[in-house]
């Protein structure tokens, strides 16, 4: 306030010694009202444009462009620290599933061979144990056991030949396509007769949604999206990353609140890949096609 | 003679679009949700940048009348922005649509990628609105290089005469419309529980990182850059700090690819993805508007050139990243064992 009486006194001064005050009184009042509306002006133009030496509104003062240079620093620094760490999100997910899913596929169609072991409940309470072999180009045997060692039925696969033996009774049954079987405890398992099979089921019908623990070259746990078919059931598919092929399948019944013991698995199924398949002999109709051996 | 050519060019227009949509319908082109997003976000965003008399002389301009300087440079400046909110909002629509894909339940590999390569329509119907929307633009061009030089005057670029207006009712209306567009497009396909939903649109949008990065870039940028003197390049910034963490972003998937690592390439993918989501959202929402505005009230020719460099630019790498994220995530990765 004192400042401003200051300016306003040497500006009054000054006009009265450039301006004598000998002018007639009517002049002087008219003087005295522009010299007035001038000073008003130059008042509203500080208002608008204040001095630099004077405190610049709160709003407009510099450690306001600090704080949010800092700020930026530390955002920057913070994404940055996030990103080498890893940080996950719904999308890096479903993204690592879809690549996974794409490799394995891959995987699977370069395969040579296939060796998995299957424990599943047939309709009658059973527990049936599976052994499903397959080479190239395309030869695929299955065998049910009763047991460790009984041996129940077999059933042989060729692009040209399907031959359904029943161990028990010596009994041999030729087939022309995959259509005719009708044994359930063989119809339970064509998903995974072959790495083609599979690959199939994996582009098709299921889709890799999680992972836990991944790690390069270690084993990749997913959880599959089943069929709308099978929507009761959970699905859990492991994948070893070195090779991306699957190592094991298990299908678990969904887990209802009523029952939330863990449940048995419907249905488990190891897989061993591009290890020496067909150690026995094959039926003489299949020993013809000799370039499989 | 002349409503005669007017009648003619209508028709040659109304045949071409006829023809578009046939074709279209028949090579599964025609999507109408993505065109009405890209249609009424051009809405939005006009509402956004320019006032309501800006526009009718816009359209009264295209359409041939004649014109002042400075309304026919407003009006040369409206389409040409025009021209670029339909790119920018096109490419937008892709990404959204490919995050989408890459986050909703599917019917297999083959769905995934058919989602992913169908993501690319909504720039085409970005790019096609835009070349339309430069005719009018190049039309107010010839009628301003036309005026007498008597009419034209040397307008200074300066801000030291600038006070920033406060939005008016019509930018108001355009900010509202653009959120609720983009609210739609982006919530409407997430809660659908045919296709795996209710997804939590924060944890498929919003990857901290590279939100962060983004926007603690551009917010740097912008206090080192400061005044221009054409006020500041906020969308300038905001593209520059998108392009780098894409590009970022694009050498760790190369460099995770090469090293066989799937989680280091999607992690890298999700970076690159997002950092264009990022800056192409905080342009359109934050700088563009602003810098719309400022054309007429800084009374500038035209933004600077480098900016508007960056709007048509931005969102074409956006489109070249997803192209090239999209062959990396199909392709196979191959480990050799020893």
């Amino acid at each position: 306030m004192k400042k401003d009486h200051k300016n306003k006194a040497n500006f009054d001064d000054f006009i009265r010694q450039v301006f004598k005050d000998d002018l007639p009184p009517e002049t002087n009042r008219r003087m005295q009202a522009q010299l007035d509306a001038m000073r008003e002006k130059m008042i509203q133009s500080q208002q608008r444009y204040p001095d630099k030496a004077e405190p610049a509104p709160l709003a407009r003062r510099p450690f306001r462009q600090e704080v949010l240079a800092w700020a930026a620093f530390f955002m920057v620094i913070l994404g940055s620290f996030l990103y080498i760490n890893g940080s996950q999100s719904t999308l890096t997910g479903n993204i690592s599933a879809l690549g996974t899913s794409v490799s394995v596929i891959d995987r699977l169609n370069h395969s040579e061979s296939m060796e998995c072991s299957l424990r599943r409940e047939n309709e009658q309470g059973a527990a049936l144990t599976y052994h499903i072999q397959w080479r190239v180009p395309d030869i695929t045997r299955i065998q049910i056991f009763a047991s460790a060692q009984k041996l129940l039925k077999t059933l042989w696969i060729t692009s040209e030949h399907i031959i359904l033996t029943y161990d028990q009774t010596q009994q041999r049954q030729r087939l022309t396509s995959l259509d005719q079987i009708t044994d359930r405890d063989f119809l339970a398992v064509m998903n995974y007769i072959s790495p083609q099979a599979l690959a199939e089921q994996i582009d098709g019908t299921w889709r890799l949604q999680e992972y836990q623990g991944l790690t390069d070259c270690e084993q990749g746990n997913f959880s599959v999206v089943p069929s709308l078919q099978e929507k009761d059931k959970s699905f859990h598919l492991s994948v070893d990353l070195c090779t991306y092929l699957p190592i094991l399948i298990r299908k678990i019944p969904q887990v209802h609140q009523e029952t939330p013991l863990p449940l048995e698995p419907l249905l488990e199924l190891r897989l061993e890949w591009n290890t020496d398949a067909f150690r026995d002999d094959p039926p003489g109709e299949l020993r013809q096609e000799k370039q499989w051996f | 003679m002349k409503s005669l050519i007017t009648l003619i060019k209508i028709i040659v227009a109304a045949a071409l679009i006829i023809a578009a949509v046939i074709a279209g319908k028949s090579q599964g082109m025609l999507d109408v949700p993505r065109l009405v997003y890209v249609l009424l976000g051009m809405v939005a965003m006009t509402l956004m940048g320019f006032t309501r008399s800006d526009i009718t002389a816009a359209f009264k301009h295209g359409a041939g009348r004649p014109g002042g300087e400075k309304e026919l440079r407003i009006s040369m400046h409206f389409w040409e922005a025009a021209a670029r909110n339909a790119w920018m909002l096109g490419v937008l629509g892709t990404i959204i649509s490919f995050i989408f894909a890459l986050s909703q339940a599917s019917e297999g590999i083959g769905d995934i990628a058919a989602r992913m390569a169908s993501a690319f329509i909504t720039s085409i119907y970005g790019m096609i609105l835009g070349a339309v929307f430069l005719i009018p633009a190049f039309k107010s061009m010839a009628q301003l290089s036309a005026l007498p030089p008597s009419e034209k005057s040397d307008v200074p670029a300066s801000s030291d005469n600038y006070s920033a207006p406060g939005l008016k009712s019509e930018n108001i209306i355009g900010y509202i419309l653009f959120a609720l567009v983009l609210g739609w497009i982006i919530l409407y396909p997430l809660l659908d529980k045919t296709m795996g939903g209710p997804l939590n649109p924060a944890q498929v949008f919003i990857y901290w990182p590279s939100l962060l990065i983004v926007a603690g870039g551009a917010i740097a940028m912008v206090l080192f850059i400061g005044e221009t003197g054409a006020g500041r390049p906020i969308s300038l910034c905001l593209a520059l700090t998108g392009i780098i963490g894409s590009l970022i972003g694009l050498v760790q998937v190369l460099i995770s690819f090469s090293g066989r690592s799937i989680k280091g390439v999607a992690a890298a993918v999700t970076f690159v993805i997002s950092c264009s989501f990022i800056s192409l959202v905080g342009m359109m929402l934050i700088g563009i508007p602003m810098e719309d505005r400022a054309v007429k009230y800084l009374d500038r020719k035209k933004p600077l050139t480098i900016t508007r460099l960056a709007w048509f630019l931005v969102p074409l790498t956006a489109l070249i990243f997803l192209v090239l994220t999209f062959i990396l995530v199909i392709t196979p990765i191959r480990k050799v064992v020893e």
